[in-house]
């Protein structure tokens, strides 16, 4: 093994250990339930100011349950995918390599890794992995930096 | 045929930014009423609120010193629409109607596809983010419209003519003298332009010197206030991350824990803090709920209910980016890197994401989600439907959008934009000469400059009978003007004569008169009125 490629392999275990020991915060209740919870007064709230001389057909389009219960659906998945959750759960070297690797997938067109990859966040709102899902960042981030160094 | 879509497009932009201008956001906020003050000063004078002579570096205004751009702008609007809240809105909504237009041409400039221009015209066009800034007067909608005007010209200069570089300074340099937030974006974009155009600025290296050279002097007094007085450092120290103590404490205590060993001083650095919180902050500029979900926190930049893009742009922004690659579009450097440098300025600041901090990072998300939408169409087999489909959820989100702007934003965030000024004057002016006294409350903030914007008050008589004080933070605060007294405890003024209290509910005293209420659009009382002997 030549100086230059023990030297590569030295960084990138440092960048690996930087990911896997990045201390990863508690993650914040976003679940089913809560977003069940909010239904009623956001409704109420918004049908009110609607009021009565709207037509009740265009009230009950505009602020329905399924569309809050869709709008409190996509808050908690985009907390998951947030580049900030990112860098919580791995560090500012994850966020680099868990974006490379859905680069590199979408390059590969590995369409069913990058959908199960796209689907994982929505985990923790149905009380899945919800304590796990910074380690689901490392665990992205190693794959990336795995491609990488792979590719390299 | 795509001239007429062109027009359809611009008509639609003047109508969804002039459309009730003055009415909705429900009041001027009062940044607003200082500029449009400063400028009727301007207009009536030729000097500002402080009676300084023709400013051209900035206006002392609250003691905040904000750029003079918009408020020569709004100087012709209320010559022509007298003071008032429309006049004072107009020149960003007119910006607003040139960046929907400058949109079309940059686009076109970059994918050379006119169809892609289009799009991101329209895209831009019905913007909650840039809908948001043009319809009320905030200079950052105007100084975008001239920072994206410098980086158009810029393209022109290196694939047309040279001589477009001295436009594009000068247009830039506008920008710098409009809004504080383009001091810490125009240079990177310079930079990603620098790089993007490299070849052509060594081509033509001497005349990019004259221009950088000619282009500093101009920058000179502007960058000398904002660098070496306290009055120009004041508000980046105030709101920037770089000053708070948290981050030092911390690598204090670290270091304590490790004994402060030589290592632990290199490990637990205070700078290492420092980019971490910045890092922090720079992310949160990409973040998927303020992009697409919530918005900007503070309800005077974001109606809160709608994200800053619509939750259609997530896809076609995704898949933009993806195609800018996998077409090797020419300016792909230039769009990533301007999308990717913008919020490096904000990023200092405590309070992020920012939407008007930075707003400069309009159009790109506009320019790639239309090249993505685009590019997808030319995917799809079934095209008809693909189209039919990217309508309907395009005209459903956009209506949606205009139902919270309209019907809900109003109601629910009228105090956000300090209603009741207005109402307040009006019922003052009956009872002016009636009384001797007139004691405001300041809870709501700053309501002098509401007092001398509605009752368009001599800027003359103003200067000489203004009671000033500067506070702790070097803002001023009036006290006192004509018959008019400010106070935070307004039943607490030692004042003889008749009086008029204009106070928050429930302060009046138990003695007034004539007691009228000013109500918000939802029927809370945010004022009271009454006269005491």
């Amino acid at each position: 093994m030549s100086p230059k490629t023990r030297m590569k392999i030295i960084i990138l275990l440092l960048i690996a250990i930087t990911i896997v020991f990045k201390q990863a915060p508690k993650s914040q209740a976003c679940d089913v339930y809560a977003a069940k919870r909010a239904i009623p007064p956001r409704i109420f709230y918004e049908q009110t100011i609607d009021g009565n001389n709207q037509p009740v057909l265009i009230t009950r389009f505009l602020h329905n349950k399924i569309g809050i219960f869709a709008s409190e659906v996509a808050k908690c998945y985009f907390n998951v995918i947030a580049p900030n959750a990112m860098y919580a759960g791995a560090g500012i070297f994850g966020v680099i390599f868990e974006i490379y690797l859905a680069y590199k997938l979408v390059l590969w067109k590995k369409w069913y890794i990058l959908i199960i990859l796209l689907l994982l966040p929505f985990a923790p709102f149905f009380n899945i992995f919800e304590n796990q899902i910074y380690y689901m960042h490392k665990l992205f981030a190693l794959f990336g930096l795995a491609v990488f160094a792979i590719k390299k | 045929m795509k001239k007429y879509l062109l027009l359809a497009i611009i008509l639609l932009a003047i109508i969804l930014r002039f459309w009730q201008l003055g009415k909705n956001p429900p009041s001027l906020y009062w940044d607003e009423v200082s500029l449009g003050y400063n400028a009727y000063s301007i207009l009536t004078t030729a000097h500002d609120e402080h009676g300084k002579f023709l400013p051209l570096i900035n206006f002392a205004a609250f003691g905040d010193y904000k750029p003079p751009g918009y408020i020569y702008a709004a100087v012709a609007p209320i010559a022509l629409f007298d003071l008032s809240e429309f006049a004072v809105r107009f020149p960003s909504a007119f910006f607003g109607v040139l960046t929907v237009v400058l949109t079309y041409f940059l686009a076109k400039k970059l994918f050379e596809n006119e169809n892609v221009a289009l799009l991101a015209s329209l895209f831009l066009a019905i913007s909650p983010w840039h809908l948001q800034f043009s319809r009320a007067a905030f200079e950052g909608n105007m100084a975008l419209f001239f920072s994206t005007l410098g980086i158009y010209l810029f393209l022109k200069f290196a694939t047309d003519k040279p001589y477009y570089i001295f436009l594009s300074a000068a247009s830039f340099l506008i920008a710098l003298y409009t809004f504080t937030g383009q001091r810490l974006f125009v240079p990177f974009i310079l930079l990603i332009l620098l790089i993007q155009f490299r070849k052509k600025v060594l081509a033509n290296i001497k005349l990019v010197v004259v221009t950088a050279v000619a282009s500093s002097i101009i920058f000179w007094p502007l960058f000398k206030f904002a660098t070496f007085t306290i009055e120009g450092r004041l508000r980046f120290n105030e709101v920037t991350i770089f000053k708070d103590l948290a981050p030092i404490d911390d690598s204090i205590r670290f270091r304590q824990t490790d004994n402060f060993s030589p290592l632990s001083n290199i490990i637990h650095n205070r700078r290492f803090f420092f980019a971490h919180q910045y890092l922090i902050h720079y992310f949160d500029s990409f973040s998927p709920s303020f992009l697409f979900s919530n918005g900007d926190v503070n309800p005077r930049l974001s109606i809160q209910t709608v994200g800053e893009l619509y939750y259609y742009d997530l896809i076609l922004v995704v898949a933009g980016i993806y195609f800018l690659f996998y077409t090797k579009s020419k300016y792909r450097f230039l769009i990533i890197g301007w999308l990717l440098v913008s919020p490096l300025g904000p990023a200092t600041a405590r309070e992020t994401p920012h939407a008007l901090r930075m707003i400069h990072i309009l159009p790109t998300y506009q320019l790639i989600a239309a090249f993505g939408l685009y590019n997808l169409y030319g995917l799809f087999k079934f095209k008809k439907l693909f189209v039919t489909f990217s309508f309907l959820i395009l005209t459903f989100s956009f209506l949606y959008y205009l139902h919270m702007y309209y019907v809900h934003y109003p109601r629910q965030y009228a105090s956000q934009w300090q209603y009741g000024y207005r109402q307040a004057v009006k019922i003052t002016k009956n009872h002016y000469n009636l009384v001797d006294n007139i004691i405001v409350t300041s809870q709501l903030g700053r309501p002098y400059v509401y007092f001398l914007f509605y009752m368009k008050y001599d800027p003359i008589k103003y200067w000489n009978n203004a009671k000033i004080i500067k506070d702790q933070f070097f803002f001023f605060d009036v006290a006192s003007f004509d018959k008019f007294h400010f106070s935070n405890a307004p039943l607490d003024e030692k004042i003889e004569g008749k009086k008029l209290y204009i106070v928050a509910p429930g302060q009046l005293p138990k003695n007034a008169q004539d007691i009228e209420e000013v109500r918000d659009p939802n029927g809370q009382t945010v004022l009271e009125i009454g006269t005491v002997n």
